[in-house]
């Protein structure tokens, strides 16, 4: 029944919130580093997901076309991201161009995929120098109730896993060069999924002090009512390799070096449940396709042909 | 008036609905908007048109999808829709932040359309030299004395005819600055519910002071006030407000007391 | 202070594995936590503009004014009643980046790096004495060698002294790069572009750390010794950067009739 407040924080209310920071309570009853609940949902088609963080929810849509290549790159696809702060999530948000916000947000989450090469780009090469996959991801932020940042990430992280992209058959002239391609229809050749070194999530702190300076309380996923009295925020993104794909902390008030390296550790055990999470809803999807699929129209050679591993 | 194909006669003075799903509804039922609604039996007596009901071609017609009430003392007809955003109505009490101060009112951000003005001196025994000082972001709870759809609102903290009025020094008055504790958002509709001892939320409520003391303001515009004596209580009562405003009749007792008998 | 690195980026482009030479040099003959050459000046304009400055952090060039604390009409941001607000513009010269490649006022990175200088400053210029006005911090970069964020927010430090404008602290930044396994401090373009780079803005006097920005991934265990190198060059821009206001101030004192003795 709660709604969000879109309204300014009264004095009283930020008070009571810092009151309760002192005693270790947080104005909904979670500890200092709990999550608010999490879920995931893939489809209806692939490469379309939703993930929730309590309130706060966005969508995910994976897209790929065909395209020519950068000349600079003739063997790379690309990935291109971009976060759609919704005016039906906040009525803080107005539509028209991108704000500053949501810039930093797609920014965040597209640097911390495409630099930590998460995706294969090579791999997304169909005929050199003529033909590559663009890879989108396009989020849509759909509810603001606070950290957006990690919602957008797992969101796009879901739809990326489980996006599975047309197979394409490379046509080959008489003399074996290939010339032209050809995309296959569902039913005719499985798709495939993308290849994936890794794959990315973020774990966002609101930093809280009290005077906007004094040294910060770290709060691990912020409600929007936390926010709205946050002095800033300490977002670190990390990968089941155990290595870390963005620390961001964009102004705000300043933390020590110690307090960074706490946040770290912290995001890295609250990292496992996140990713496992995510793993759990994947390999359902994933269960659910295979009993599906009608046996007679899928033949052993298409069952079994996996992404391109490295 | 037609009650239309009527699956049964309505009695005197009963509330009649003509619409596509049903032909009679007693108060406290659903409507829908562009349902016709009549007296039954007699000519229509004199009614007040609260929300979500209007006058069209001669007919009543609900507006709003929502609950139908009919105030037979004040001969009120309304429909209650579940809606969040508040628009101002006459006598509502409220509670709001101050946006802003000027050299006459605050003014103070209700979440409807535009702010309101509550005048410095609309406080019982408030003088030029001896009035509250309010801040920016500083609650009230106040009612509403002008509710007109082309003027901003206006708010005002004396007592109205009728209430006892205390001195706004006194620190005892029904309405004036609410000092500590925090408010949560909700819907009109549970903001009213929470608000009258015989309907769920304010039962809930009730049920609640029996395990912890606490204050509670509700206002009508979907802002809801509360303070208890320490700050671990106030997390606790807010979360269960929360949590069995949605749950079930019976099961809110237990939620209730698991939630609240360590405190 | 840093030794002077003339080398351009363009000549002795190092191949791979050659970032750090076995005596431990790098391509433009700097040690491993070594920054670039850091110049700077003050007052660079007899203009309009309330402070100016400009910062050459090795190939990296930024100039920048202050505006300001003034009236924020025409702003399209909304002003605060209670402090200041901040907002920088930030734009780039079409060949800063070696290619010609004019960016409009909705480029996405110089809309982010201007967030970021806006969202250091706000915490540190004490807003609460400029109520209701804006300062607006101009940011030009003429060239562009690695480390462009960290160059920024050492210009709009230097002009925002110039201006006057109070300050808890200066915000000194530089950036480490982690690249083929090994740490160089303050990396250029093309050390940068080789491996990932992690630029940090400092605030000496309070020690502790107002911005982080990661570029590229790098293993999580090596984040504390990266942090404690990137301090590290932080404090050198501090010593280069302070002891120029120091000398900058001297002059300026004498002019008005200041003594030595204090600075």
């Amino acid at each position: 029944m709660q709604r969000p407040t879109h309204e300014i924080v009264s004095l009283s209310e930020r008070a009571f919130l810092l009151g309760a920071l002192a005693e270790g309570l947080r104005g909904d009853g979670r500890g200092v580093l709990d999550m608010r609940p999490v879920h995931i949902r893939l489809g209806p088609s692939s490469g379309a997901a939703e993930a929730t963080l309590g309130d706060t929810r966005a969508l995910a849509r994976v897209s790929a076309e065909l395209v020519e290549p950068f000349a600079d790159r003739p063997t790379e696809g690309s990935f291109a991201m971009s976060v759609e702060l919704s005016p039906m999530a906040s009525g803080a948000f107005e539509p028209g161009r991108p704000s500053p916000e949501a810039i930093a947000l797609s920014r965040v989450v597209e640097r911390a995929i495409v630099k930590s090469n998460a995706i294969d780009l090579e791999a997304l090469c169909v005929l050199p120098a003529k033909h590559v996959w663009a890879v989108r991801c396009d989020v849509t932020v759909v509810d603001h109730c606070g950290n957006l940042l990690d919602v957008c990430a797992l969101a796009a992280a879901a739809a990326l896993r489980h996006f599975r992209r047309p197979y394409v058959r490379v046509l080959h002239s008489e003399q074996g060069e290939a010339t032209s391609v050809e995309v296959c229809a569902a039913d005719v050749e499985e798709p495939e999924h993308l290849a994936l070194r890794h794959m990315p999530l973020a774990l966002s702190f609101a930093l809280i002090a009290e005077d906007g300076f004094s040294t910060p309380l770290a709060l691990l996923d912020g409600s929007e009512r936390e926010e709205a009295i946050a002095s800033g925020s300490l977002s670190v993104v990390l990968n089941q390799q155990g290595e870390l794909c963005a620390l961001h902390k964009s102004g705000g008030v300043p933390v020590g070096a110690e307090q960074i390296r706490e946040c770290v550790q912290a995001a890295q055990l609250k990292f496992r449940a996140l990713a496992k999470a995510l793993d759990e809803v994947l390999n359902e999807a994933k269960k659910s396709l295979a009993s599906s699929a009608p046996p007679s129209a899928r033949t052993g050679e298409a069952a079994t042909r996996q992404p391109p591993s490295r | 008036m037609a009650a239309g194909d009527a699956a049964r006669s309505p009695g005197e003075g009963e509330l009649v609905v003509v619409g596509p799903s049903k032909a009679v509804a007693q108060e406290g039922e659903l409507v829908y908007p562009g349902d016709r609604i009549t007296f039954g039996a007699t000519a229509p007596p004199l009614v007040m048109l609260g929300a979500g009901v209007l006058r069209e071609e001669g007919h009543v017609i609900a507006s709003k999808a929502g609950i139908l009430r009919f105030d037979a003392a004040e001969r009120r007809l309304s429909v209650e829709a579940d809606q969040r955003r508040y628009v101002p109505a006459l006598g509502e009490h409220v509670v709001g932040v101050v946006v802003e101060k000027l050299s006459e009112e605050y003014r103070v951000d209700l979440g409807c359309s535009s702010p309101a003005a509550l005048p410095v001196l609309a406080f019982d025994g408030a003088t030029r030299r001896n009035r509250p000082n309010l801040h920016v972001g500083s609650l009230v709870f106040a009612r509403v004395v002008l509710a007109h759809k082309d003027m901003e609102p206006e708010l005002s903290c004396a007592a109205p005819v009728g209430v006892m009025s205390k001195d706004w020094m006194t620190g005892q008055s029904l309405f004036g600055e609410l000092k500590g504790g925090t408010t949560f958002r909700c819907s009109l509709a549970h903001a009213r519910s929470l608000a009258a001892d015989d309907r769920p939320g304010g039962e809930l409520l009730a049920l609640i002071g029996e395990h912890v003391p606490f204050e509670v303001a509700v206002g009508a515009n979907g802002r809801v006030w509360l303070n208890a004596g320490t700050v671990a209580q106030l997390v606790a009562i807010q979360t269960v407000v929360s949590r069995a405003m949605d749950a079930p009749a019976e099961q809110r007792a237990r939620i209730v007391a698991d939630a609240l008998a360590r405190r | 202070m840093a030794r002077a690195s003339a080398t351009a980026p363009s000549s002795a482009r190092p191949g791979r594995h050659e970032f750090l030479s076995p005596e431990g040099l790098r391509a433009d003959g700097r040690r491993q936590a070594e920054i670039r050459r850091f110049i700077c000046k003050l007052e660079t304009t007899d203009g309009r503009a309330d402070g100016a400055a400009f910062v050459a952090q090795g190939n990296t060039h930024v100039a920048a004014a202050v505006h300001g604390p003034q009236d924020p009409s025409g702003s399209t941001r909304k002003m605060a009643h209670d402090r200041a607000i901040i907002v920088c513009e930030l734009a780039m010269a079409p060949f800063a980046m070696g290619e010609w490649n004019p960016r409009g006022p909705s480029d996405r990175m110089l809309t982010e790096i201007a967030a970021m200088v806006e969202a250091v400053f706000e915490p540190l210029v004490l807003t609460h004495l400029y109520p209701g006005s804006q300062i607006v911090i101009q940011l030009r970069v003429a060239q562009v060698d690695g480390g462009l964020r960290c160059a920024c927010v050492n210009a709009a430090t230097l002009a925002l002294i110039d201006a006057g404008v109070a300050m808890r602290d200066y915000a000194c930044a530089c950036t480490v790069g982690h690249v083929q396994g090994t740490l160089l401090l303050d990396v250029s373009a093309v050390e940068d572009g080789a491996g990932a780079e992690l630029s940090v803005a400092y605030l000496p006097k309070v020690q502790r750390i107002a911005l982080t920005h990661l570029s590229a991934a790098i293993p999580a265990d090596e984040l504390g010794e990266m942090l404690d190198l990137a301090i590290g060059g932080c404090k050198q821009v501090y010593d280069a950067l302070d002891g120029h206001v120091r000398e900058h101030m001297r002059l300026v004192a004498a002019g008005y009739g200041g003594s030595n003795a204090g600075f």
